[in-house]
């Protein structure tokens, strides 16, 4: 990686979201997926990537091995599964792992509630998931796999060796994940030109206390060992409240591992509705970690993250969808719900909550003000032509949703999903791609003037403009 | 030590009836169904079925008027007339305050000897200057004849 450069990836994080990355993915700095999606869909997404690298060979692709998912509740990596009656038992003891005298207790294992005919003969299993329990087998050893899916791991399960094996495969994982599937004597003429990942990221648990943070240098100086090629990464998850109270230890640390770039994931950290020490350690983390020559990457970045890129920020990674924040534990996903990403507040909301903060705010009444004060993207242009009277028959269209016969609520239809969509990619890019030269001054006046851009709603707004007054400039 | 009966939780459900009969017996053609607006449902959508002009909108709560307040008020964008209905003794202070800032109505509903609920206008409320009829007829259809049901 090029130090000044400021990058902008994207995580695709499901099959639904090819359409976007189809559009718009050679725009981004490089597609981001995590290891359980690439192993639900190796084929597709090796082929993207590809198709990405002749497109553009600058751009690149980027494997999170979400390590940490196995540190969670077994809930998290597993799930009901339709299996045949005669075979329900055996798939559970072979995935699970489970010993021939071992229990299968009777809750995980249950009728299906509304069985069609082809069902007739099915039972469903509350069984570790296909691509976790892939997963386990490449990344730990075979004491560690075996109790995946049955409880969490704990750092007491890791001894040195095991600990020195699950870092090199991890490594090994990202390194030929797409190499490995043209690896035959058909592809014998293009090996050559499989693209390697942009960067190998290192193991990673989350941080709640000290312990653990020593757990993560070990995983971490290990890493700069088994990998010394430039394009390594760390990647350092942990809790707002240790960031904040650890900030110089937290430094201090990072500063021993020889690698410099480093991906940063804030757990649940909503800038938004985040206390001004919450931001200013986030702010303070991000400046000093890059003055001591880290390349930091917001593995999660929130709305307002791209206004860090002059205070040292190196990068962001934004999801398809407009998550602007994330746990580390799963959120199991529903129908679909239509937000619109409002770019001068730098906050999604949804539509009827957008609308009502532009007539409690008296912006766009017209489309020249709707333009200048809110977006102009394409989307917005397109649909958007009398102000605000358009909004909600343009991103909040409703109907009943066809893969719920039953349901009698409304849901967003596609194509209001796939303009809320296209939206934000749009107003996210345009944000970045004006951050990434902006000085401290300029970014301190952006936010001035969205600040008198809006009545209410703006606190988050006030909150890093004063941080930011108070912080050097990187640039 | 005898035996004590709990008292019933009183639900969401009960409030939104007590509110109907009362708008009912002043002349107001009530759905019978929540009415979906975006992401939010409106407990109760009236109007009166000569003029059609004024649509009444009811958030029903049994508590946590601030919350009450802060979603009723975008129901003004269709409605005329937007209440808050809640259960007497729960807040009744803090709701009269919120109701005299913001110009929403109040209805509080209470409870007779006979365990029936009753509903009473508190206070009555200003007219939206808000409400916007193309998104009334975007959202309820050009004779009100809102879909709330598939059809097929």
């Amino acid at each position: 990686m090029n130090s000044g450069v400021k990058y902008f990836f994207l995580r695709m994080g499901s099959n639904t979201e090819k359409q976007y990355v189809k559009k718009t993915g050679t725009l981004f700095s490089g597609l981001l997926v995590k290891t359980n999606y690439f192993e639900s869909a190796p084929g597709m997404l090796s082929g993207m990537f590809l198709k990405f690298s002749s497109l553009k060979p600058s751009r690149g692709y980027i494997i999170d091995p979400i390590t940490y998912v196995f540190s969670l509740e077994p809930e998290f990596i597993r799930s009901w599964q339709k299996v045949d009656v005669d075979k329900a038992e055996k798939r559970l003891r072979d995935d699970l792992r489970l010993g021939t005298r071992e229990k299968i207790p009777r809750s995980w294992i249950r009728k299906i509630k509304y069985p069609s005919k082809r069902q007739k003969n099915k039972i469903e299993i509350y069984n570790i998931m296909k691509a976790f329990r892939k997963l386990a087998d490449l990344y730990f050893s075979d004491n560690i796999a075996s109790v995946i899916g049955k409880r969490a791991l704990a750092k007491e399960d890791f001894k040195d060796q095991t600990l020195i094996s699950f870092v090199k495969n991890v490594i090994s994982y990202q390194e030929t994940a797409i190499t490995s599937r043209y690896d035959t004597s058909r592809y014998s003429d293009f090996k050559d030109i499989i693209p390697s990942p942009l960067m190998i990221l290192s193991p990673y648990f989350l941080i709640n206390d000290e312990d653990d943070l020593k757990f993560m240098v070990k995983i971490w100086n290990l890493f700069d060992s088994q990998y010394d090629k430039g394009n390594g990464a760390i990647v350092l998850q942990c809790t707002i409240n240790f960031l904040e109270d650890n900030l110089q230890l937290l430094l201090d640390s990072l500063s021993t591992i020889r690698k410099n770039n480093l991906f940063l994931w804030i757990d649940q950290f909503d800038e938004e509705i985040a206390s001004s020490t919450q931001l200013e350690a986030y702010v303070k983390f991000v400046t000093q970690a890059s003055s001591s020559g880290k390349q930091v990457i917001n593995l999660y970045a929130g709305g307002l993250s791209p206004l860090l890129f002059p205070f040292g920020l190196a990068g962001i990674v934004n999801n398809v969808g407009y998550g602007l924040q994330r746990g580390a534990e799963p959120v199991k996903g529903g129908i679909p719900t239509a937000h619109f990403y409002i770019p001068t507040l730098h906050i999604r909301e949804q539509v009827l909550a957008t609308y009502d903060l532009l007539i409690r705010n008296n912006i766009g009444s017209t489309k020249e003000e709707f333009y200048r004060d809110v977006c102009s993207c394409p989307v917005c242009k397109e649909g958007i032509k009398n102000g605000v009277k358009d909004f909600v028959p343009f991103y909040g269209v409703l109907d009943f949703p066809k893969s719920r016969p039953d349901s009698t609520k409304k849901y967003p239809t596609p194509e209001a999903l796939k303009r809320c969509t296209f939206h934000f990619l749009f107003s996210r890019l345009k944000e970045y791609s004006w951050a990434m030269n902006a000085t401290r001054e300029e970014v301190i006046h952006r936010l001035t003037t969205e600040i008198n851009i809006w009545r209410i709603k703006k606190d988050h707004l006030q909150r890093l403009k004063n941080i930011f007054k108070k912080m050097p400039s990187r640039i | 030590m005898g035996y004590v009966k709990d008292k019933p939780k009183l639900s969401e459900r009960k409030i939104v009836k007590a509110v109907s009969a009362l708008l009912e017996k002043k002349g107001y053609n009530v759905r019978k169904e929540e009415v979906q607006f975006c992401e939010r449902f409106i407990d109760i959508l009236c109007w009166k079925n000569k003029s059609r002009s004024d649509i009444v909108a009811v958030e029903a709560k049994v508590k946590a008027p601030t919350k009450a307040f802060e979603q009723a008020s975008r129901y003004r964008y269709i409605a005329d007339y937007v209440y808050v209905a809640i259960l007497r003794d729960s807040c009744n202070k803090k709701s009269i305050e919120l109701s005299t800032s913001t110009g929403i109505g109040l209805i509080f509903v209470r409870r007779d000897s006979l365990d029936r609920y009753y509903a009473t206008i508190e206070i009555k409320p200003k007219k939206s200057i808000y409400k916007d009829n193309g998104l009334v007829k975007y959202v309820l259809g050009d004779n009100y004849n809102i879909k709330l049901k598939r059809t097929s």
